[in-house]
């Protein structure tokens, strides 16, 4: 009888036992829970959206697995980067990490990466494209890690260059060339040019033509327009589109409420289009059967190229400065620029082992990057967004066949106000 | 019905477990019930009530994010609108900019709006009559006039304004399916290039879907949003069947003519409490097990101990005396069963001291058969005898005869074991008639009798052997003093007997009342049965003692009880 009575309290302690216990496994459960939000969160701003952000998403993932204790926060700010970037940095609450272009505008609130780079013996800077540095550099501090790049090329649908039994162009060909080449492809009759051309271009593009044509639209030590943004080489290389413009040898594309001119090119309305890599794939599904080429050189002058370029950054503000840097660091890493398809990579060695260069629709991309060593005006005055506004209102007027001397010159004047503060 | 209940009664409280348990059942089920669900209504109420206060802070917290959108581009629009319907702030001089200063125009006005932009505005437009529009180029115009809520906005009239929600696939970039609030506002405007214009504001409204399938997912709420035009302009899909018992929240912006209908069913309202109520009644039901084998547990000892007890007690009854139970324990179980012992022993000596004096009965009855004469044979012969004496003249002896037989007419008398005393003393008193003729008056007499004794019986022939001791023993021929004296004590009767004779020493005492010696030489063996009778008649707490003084007296005493 005590014998039964003995193991009826055992039994009870071990059922009060168990309760406790499973109180423990819960509570163990929670310090799991816990652990998942002691994890040190890193968060990440981009741009992008769709297969280039699914891209990034992988990159994050793929840096958490090597580093346990962090969590990287994906923020994909899309089309409202620039609305929500400011809102953060105005808040003192930025993304630790954030894809960049426009350093004039943020580098205050970046961390320049200088000091890492020194401290860090296993980041090798010579890999990198030199070129690429010049966007992410502001007054002599590096503020951001190339990330990825597109130079401008021209694209050329190979169909109608077939059709009309024109050989292809090849890379070292001239602006005559290109003019003659697409007046013979325009048949204004039926709704076919040879080239489009964006009624409101972005300056910045026509940058590498300008260049190209041995002047720019400012002094490289960004206290001049006159005479750069009014010389006749600028002139020459603006009105080389209106006048294709206006001889119906080139459309209108891309305007507001128009077919955007990668519509055109893809219905095969128009022969040549000029853009950077961002199309590339879209044309490709598209089975369009096209090639790329260099950007024309004008007569005894080099080709220059435009880089439009994206960095990461580390902000100011960010409480984990040295994790962020091992992100920005992998990001930059061999692996990671090879996960990002969709980005041109920006180590040399990788695209001599991937031969990316080899690829005959994007070796064009690395010729032209050779070419690039000029720094885009937004980088050498801190008003370039007013002076723009003026200059591209100039350009648009010219491509509406007004007078590019006088708009450009207008452009000048209306301009000086911002220079020299 | 009855016969049920009268056999359960009759079947299931015979067990003291089964009464126990139910006992136990009681005791800890009652409160618990009680505690129970005055903690489960307590609970739930504060629970239902604090779930109330979260539901309502929550669907207040979506009215007052839908108010914020719609408040916000209202009060941008607005701003917008004020702005553009300033004659002296005539600042697009041309539609579709051709010129220098056309564009600078554009660009400035372009900027104008980007810069009402806030966090989550996803595009500022204003979109002229002609279908032409100014802000950022991102805007897939023919896409937007595609949308079928476009047809409705050009009924729009001044001072109106809609709201609606759409998807984001009208813009060239950045996700398609993202969701949007839009707003349309028609610009007060007369003329030049703003007649008939209009402002199209949109707001990401990625974080208001995101809270309401919070509201959807977490609170099982099925919302309803209807426009001015009481048009539904979102309904949660795969909404349950609308009850009457469902718990519903309506809100009405009057500025914009908005209705939110938020209904929750009432299962999921209750769903906290109902998990109160379920742990409560898995509570009740766990401590109904646990009693139950706690009552088992406690009783088993219990009622074994009982059972056993119970068993002894059949097998004592069957008149088994040397039944024992083995005493374990010392609570009251344990008690009982040692006082059941004691009381099978006090029973067994019990039985063994009565067959004792049983048989000592039916012996003194078989020495009184065994001396019974036939009493006809021996009255008719003392008659005869007497008769005799009286023709011979034989006074004395006749006399004798005469006391004689009523000596014997007492003695012989079996009708009645007990007599009153004074009868006895007639008796001793015919007895001493008979002496005092043997003897002559050579001895004295003295009786100091307490008149309440003379009613109260004491065995028969009492005295007559205890005087025969005396003339046989004490006296020489007769000769000494006797006193009788009977008192009343409290409790009991006493009687003192006592002769100046010879007196007698211990042993003789000793023998005198010792059963062992009686026989020997016939001396004593009335004395000891006299002692034999009181104490069978009364008792062993009573009958004879005997004190003596050699060559000085005897006193015997009888202690008896009274009786009548």
């Amino acid at each position: 009888m005590k014998k039964f009575r003995i193991i009826f309290l055992a039994l009870i302690l071990l059922f009060v036992l168990t309760a406790c216990s499973n109180k423990q496994s819960s509570s163990r459960a929670d310090q799991t829970g816990k652990e998942e939000s002691e994890k040190i969160v890193l968060r990440f701003a981009t741009w992008d959206s769709g297969e280039a952000l699914n891209i990034q998403e992988k990159i994050a993932r793929k840096f958490e697995e090597k580093h346990p204790f962090i969590k990287v926060q994906m923020e994909a700010y899309g089309d409202e980067f620039d609305q929500k970037l400011a809102a953060a940095f105005g808040a003192k609450n930025p993304p630790d990490v954030m894809y960049m272009w426009n350093y004039p505008s943020y580098f205050q609130s970046l961390e320049p990466l200088d000091n890492f780079i020194k401290k860090d013996p296993t980041i090798d800077l010579n890999d990198f494209y030199q070129g690429l540095f010049n966007y992410s550099t502001m007054y002599r501090k590096l503020y951001g890690m190339p990330a990825g790049f597109t130079t401008r090329v021209v694209y050329y649908n190979k169909d109608l260059f077939d059709a009309a039994g024109i050989p292809y162009p090849q890379d070292g060909w001239t602006w005559d060339d290109f003019k003659s080449v697409a007046k013979k492809l325009s048949n204004p009759a039926m709704e076919q040019y040879g080239f489009g051309v964006r009624p409101e271009p972005d300056t910045y593009d026509l940058q590498g033509i300008v260049w190209s044509n041995g002047s720019s639209f400012i002094s490289e030590d960004g206290k001049k327009l006159e005479s750069y943004m009014n010389s006749p080489e600028t002139i020459e290389s603006i009105e080389i589109f209106a006048d294709m413009v206006k001889q119906k040898s080139a459309v209108l594309v891309g305007g507001k409420n128009q077919q955007s001119g990668e519509e055109v090119f893809e219905a095969g309305r128009i022969a040549m289009w000029e853009s950077g890599i961002w199309p590339l794939e879209e044309f490709k599904k598209a089975k369009v059967n096209f090639g790329t080429v260099e950007m024309p050189a004008f007569k005894g002058k080099e080709v220059r190229g435009v880089i439009s370029a994206s960095a990461v950054s580390i902000a100011k503000d960010s409480k984990n400065k040295d994790l962020a840097w091992e992100f920005v660091k992998f990001f930059s890493s061999p692996e990671a620029i090879k996960m990002r398809t969709a980005d041109l990579p920006v180590r040399i060695s990788m695209v001599k082992d991937l031969k990316t260069d080899q690829d005959p629709l994007i070796g064009p991309f690395y010729k032209m990057l050779e070419r690039s060593n000029a720094t885009p005006a937004y980088l050498l005055t801190k008003n370039w967004d007013e002076i723009n506004r003026n200059l591209s209102s100039a350009i648009n007027a010219i491509l509406l066949e007004q007078d590019a001397k006088e708009l450009l010159n207008n452009a000048v004047s209306d301009s000086e106000k911002y220079m020299g503060q | 019905m009855k016969k049920l209940s009268a056999k359960i009664k009759n079947y299931s409280f015979r067990s003291i477990r089964t009464k126990m348990v139910l006992f136990f059942l009681i005791v800890a089920v009652f409160p618990l019930l009680l505690f129970g669900f005055l903690s489960y209504g307590k609970s739930s109420e504060i629970v239902n009530k604090q779930f109330n206060d979260y539901e309502q802070f929550a669907v207040s917290q979506l009215d007052k994010q839908i108010e914020n959108i719609f408040e916000l581009m209202y009060v941008i629009s607005k701003d917008i609108n004020q702005y553009l319907s300033d004659p002296t702030l005539v600042i697009l001089q041309e539609e579709i900019p051709r010129t220098y200063t056309g564009f600078i125009e554009i660009k400035n006005f372009e900027r104008y709006l980007e810069a009402h932009k806030t966090y989550d505005t996803k595009g500022i437009y204003l979109i002229t009559n002609t279908g032409y529009y100014y802000g950022n180029s991102r805007l897939d115009i023919h896409k937007l006039f595609q949308k079928p809520f476009w047809k409705e906005i050009n009924r729009l009239k001044q001072g109106d304004h809609w709201i609606g929600f759409y998807n984001s696939d009208h813009y060239y970039t950045g996700n398609k399916d993202e969701k949007i609030i839009g707003l349309v506002f028609p610009i007060e405007s007369d003329f030049g290039v703003l007649k008939g214009s209009k402002l199209l504001i949109e707001t990401n409204a990625e974080e208001l879907f995101s809270y309401i399938g919070f509201l959807e997912n977490k609170l099982h709420s099925s919302i309803t949003l209807r426009n001015g035009q009481n048009q539904v302009v979102y309904k949660t899909k795969k909404t349950p069947k609308e009850l009457t018992s469902d718990i519903i929240w309506n809100n009405h912006f009057d500025a914009y003519g908005w209705d939110i209908h938020v209904r929750i069913p009432q299962e999921y309202y209750y769903q906290s409490s109902n998990v109160i109520l379920r742990y409560t009644i898995a509570a009740i039901l766990f401590s109904i097990i646990l009693v139950s084998l706690l009552a088992i547990v406690f009783s088993v000892p219990l009622t074994k101990g009982i059972k056993s007890l119970n068993s002894s007690m059949k097998r004592v009854s069957e008149g088994n005396l040397d039944t024992q139970i083995a005493v374990t324990t010392t609570d009251e179980l344990g008690i009982l069963s040692q006082s059941f012992n004691d009381m099978v022993n006090q029973i067994k000596e019990l039985i063994e001291k009565i067959s004792l004096t049983e048989r000592l009965k039916r012996q003194a009855e078989l020495k009184a058969f065994h001396y019974q004469i036939n009493p006809h044979l021996l009255f008719n012969t003392l008659n005869s005898i007497q008769w005799k004496a009286r023709l011979l003249g034989a006074k004395e002896v006749q006399e004798m005869i005469y006391h004689l037989t009523e000596v014997l007419h007492e003695n012989l008398n079996f009708a009645d074991e007990l007599i009153p005393l004074k009868k006895e003393l007639q008796t001793i008193k015919h007895y001493l008639k008979v002496q005092e003729i043997r003897y002559g008056q050579t001895f004295e007499y003295i009786e100091m009798i307490h008149s309440e004794c003379l009613d109260y019986l004491i065995p028969r022939m009492t005295l007559q052997p205890l005087f025969e001791n005396i003339f046989f023993h004490a006296f020489e021929d007769g000769q000494g003093r006797i006193e009788l004296v009977a008192s009343v004590k409290p409790e009991y009767l006493e009687l003192t007997l006592t002769d100046n004779g010879k007196g007698m020493n211990k042993e003789t005492i000793e023998k005198l009342l010792n059963p062992k010696h009686q026989g020997e030489n016939g001396r004593g063996i009335g004395v000891y049965n006299v002692n034999q009778r009181v104490r069978l008649h009364f008792g062993n707490e009573y009958g004879l003692s005997i004190e003596s003084v050699v060559g000085m007296k005897t006193i015997f005493s009888i202690k008896w009880p009274k009786r009548r």
